[in-house]
């Protein structure tokens, strides 16, 4: 809808499928897939003490998380003396916290090229990205009680740009009963990043996929497109977390967040994102987290729910009518890790809804509907044997309410990844295959398979390609270092 | 090297007499040192009653002088089964001597962990436990640990351990995996045990 930044060959109709697909490449582009080595430098644990498959959390690596990243085994902080004793301290490691992380792939496309509207370019029948991606982490403790997870990634579309990341402080009160009372104060530029589960949109499954997947291309609710990758947003928030009942085995967790938009970096593009992108947050958009994790000896259940409000303004001028979006979702997590965690499985689901209430904007043709709704439902599981090989299965649908300013118009060229009936329904199934040749070195396979996909099975843009055209096969290495 | 199966008699009489009445410390301090808010509470919980993970021992009440000791054991290496070398060798190399005492001062002042249920297998356990197998030379356990396995000196309090800690390092024990100072003696034992008994006798201790 920003018609200085829309090219003409974009129709403003599709605009807002543009949304999700750029939300879906920014929420890729968000997961760190990997155990930071610069955590593993501080603490001295190997990167499966914190995670199971990469970025998943155990339970201590959600700990580590909710105490700032402060936790140091290893003497590595030097401390410089002051001058005089009431001055601040200073501590400062001395091995710096930075690490880096590389990705390639290549991948292929079932039915040939197809024009993604997200990244502005177009699948090809096979596409080699090297590097996929290229992010720099400082990762790792600043002070006693403050720690950082930032880092700057570099994508395929060019230039750096800010990914998902926190600065937080944290620090817990324990009880004599056993209980222990975590809390803490955090920066981030992406809602959800803060949480400790893997079962909230940041942190979903899989945690890769290529840029080119038509999986990106499929509409998001607002929540999941909106990253510190895609667009300078930023939050300012608390958390709690409340260990409780007999072994500390019970988690309580609230979070609660405030999200302006800010000037910022956006990844590889600029603080412009793409063709088009929502514009900024009209005043202050609150976002609120509950969950509650139950421990037993060798496996965990967590339960929580989120909710979002927010006002976006329709182009990047920050005034006028403003879209609404209220997002809303409940998430579930079990975890089995096992006697030192030989074998290793994790399920996860999540549905999130959005209301969507538009504006119309006259002067770039943008009629949608008065309201909308968008749904996805995420189911899937992971399996991790002696931390060295792993699968995963899982299945997403997303529905909604046909709209054509939304989802469609056809544009008369077969490889554009529209609805002919503005249908934004689509689901299909996700299998991975991952090996481990070390823990920070992993090579991953991905198969995408479209069941229904922007509406319909077969013919979804009105020019013959059907939702099997765009099964996706993806071949990764990551390496960190 | 493969061990050879001994019979533990006076090794065993010998270790048992030599066993202090020490249990957990007369003064607990007022608040949690320092390092078992930064690093211990992160797996074993800031009172040491409810470690993460079923393999991570409870450290609550346990005796001073043994966590004193398997501190000490895992900073020079001589503990070495795998989860003392992922977990505790890094822990435990940033600690000095003074903050190992403290450490060990802080958990055994703690309230003793409350009992948990057992399982199908915690009668046998409990025979085991009190009696031993005579004909699988087997001692029994609470000749070292106690009548109710409260431990002494450098034998560990054992009581309301995690059923799963107690059975893997039994398992340790019986591999000759775990060969720390004093491991000689539990390997001479626990050889002699089947797995069905290390899972019996592990499932009886986590009721006590």
């Amino acid at each position: 809808m920003n018609s200085g930044v829309c090219p003409t060959r974009l129709l403003p109709g599709r605009c807002l499928v543009l949304a999700g697909v750029l939300g879906l490449a920014a929420l890729a582009l968000s997961r760190p897939a990997s155990a930071i080595p610069s955590f593993a430098r501080q603490t001295g644990w190997s990167c499966s003490v914190c995670h199971t498959i990469f970025p998943q959390l155990t339970p201590i690596g959600r700990l580590f998380k909710l105490e700032g990243y402060t936790t140091a085994n290893l003497a590595n902080m030097q401390r410089l003396k002051q001058k005089l004793r009431r001055m601040a301290p200073l501590e400062l490691n001395r091995i710096p916290p930075v690490s880096i992380f590389i990705q390639a792939s290549d991948s292929f496309i079932q039915g040939g090229e197809a024009n993604q509207f997200g990244s502005g370019g177009t699948t090809g029948q096979g596409s080699v990205e090297f590097p996929q991606q290229v992010s720099l982490f400082y990762a790792g403790r600043v002070a006693s009680h403050i720690g950082a997870f930032f880092h700057l990634t570099y994508t395929h579309t060019g230039g750096f740009g800010v990914d998902d990341s926190d600065i937080r402080w944290a620090a817990h009160q324990s009880e004599p009963d056993g209980s222990t009372l975590i809390y803490g104060i955090e920066m981030n530029n992406t809602p959800t990043e803060p949480d400790p589960w893997n079962s909230v949109p940041d942190w979903d499954w899989p945690f890769y996929s290529s840029n080119y997947s038509p999986l990106r291309d499929i509409p998001a609710p607002y929540i999941v497109q909106a990253s510190g990758a895609s667009e300078p947003i930023a939050g300012v928030g608390g958390y709690l977390a409340y260990l409780f009942g007999q072994g500390e085995d019970h988690w309580l967790y609230l979070e609660a967040d405030l999200y302006r938009s800010g000037v910022g970096i956006g990844a590889g593009t600029g603080q412009v994102f793409g063709p088009y992108t929502f514009g900024p947050i009209q005043n202050i958009a609150p976002y609120l987290r509950i969950a509650f994790e139950q421990n037993y000896a060798t496996w965990n259940w967590e339960v929580g729910a989120l909710g979002m409000n927010t006002n976006v303004y329709p182009t990047s001028v920050a005034s006028g009518a403003s879209d609404r979006l209220l997002d809303y979702g409940l998430d579930s997590q079990v975890q089995y890790l096992g006697l030192s965690g030989e074998q290793i499985w994790t399920a996860h689901v999540s549905w999130i809804g959005e209301n969507q209430y538009w504006e119309p904007v006259p002067s770039i043709g943008f009629k949608p509907n008065a309201e909308d709704t968008l749904e996805t439902v995420r189911v899937n599981g992971q399996y991790l044997l002696n931390h060295r090989y792993g699968a995963g299965l899982g299945y997403f649908w997303v529905w909604g309410n046909p709209d054509l300013a939304l989802y469609g118009p056809p544009t008369g060229n077969p490889a554009d990844l529209v609805s002919a009936t503005g249908n934004p329904d689509s689901n299909g199934l996700i299998l991975e295959l991952d090996y481990l040749d070390a823990q920070n070195v992993e090579f991953s396979m991905q198969y995408t398979a479209f069941n229904r996909y922007l509406g319909a099975s077969s013919n979804y843009n009105g020019q013959g390609r059907n939702a099997s055209s765009n099964n996706f096969l993806s071949f990764l290495m990551w390496l960190t270092f | 090297m493969k061990r050879r199966p001994a019979k533990p008699a006076l090794a065993f009489f010998l270790l048992c007499l030599g066993g202090t009445a020490s249990a957990a410390t007369a003064t607990p301090p007022p608040h949690p040192p320092s390092r078992v808010l930064t690093s211990c509470s992160m797996c074993h919980s800031t009172h040491g009653s409810d470690p993460r993970f079923g393999f991570i021992p409870r450290l609550a009440h346990q005796n001073q002088v043994y966590i004193i000791e398997q501190l000490k054991a895992f900073r020079d290496g001589s503990r070495s089964d795998p989860p003392a070398v992922m977990y505790m060798w890094p822990v435990s190399e940033a600690l000095n001597n003074h903050e190992i005492v403290a450490v060990a001062r802080w958990y055994a002042s703690q309230p003793a962990p409350r009992p948990q249920p057992g399982g199908q297998l915690t009668p046998a356990g409990k025979a085991i436990f009190q009696k031993g197998i005579l004909k699988q030379d087997v001692p029994a356990c609470m000749s070292c640990h106690g009548p109710v396995a409260a431990g002494s000196g450098i034998f560990p309090r054992l009581a309301g351990q995690n059923t799963e800690y107690l059975e893997e390092q039994l398992r340790f024990f019986k591999s000759g995996v775990r060969h720390d100072k004093n491991a000689d003696i539990m390997h001479m034992i626990a050889i002699h045990l089947t797995n069905r008994q290390i899972r019996a006798v592990a499932e009886y201790l986590t009721t006590l």
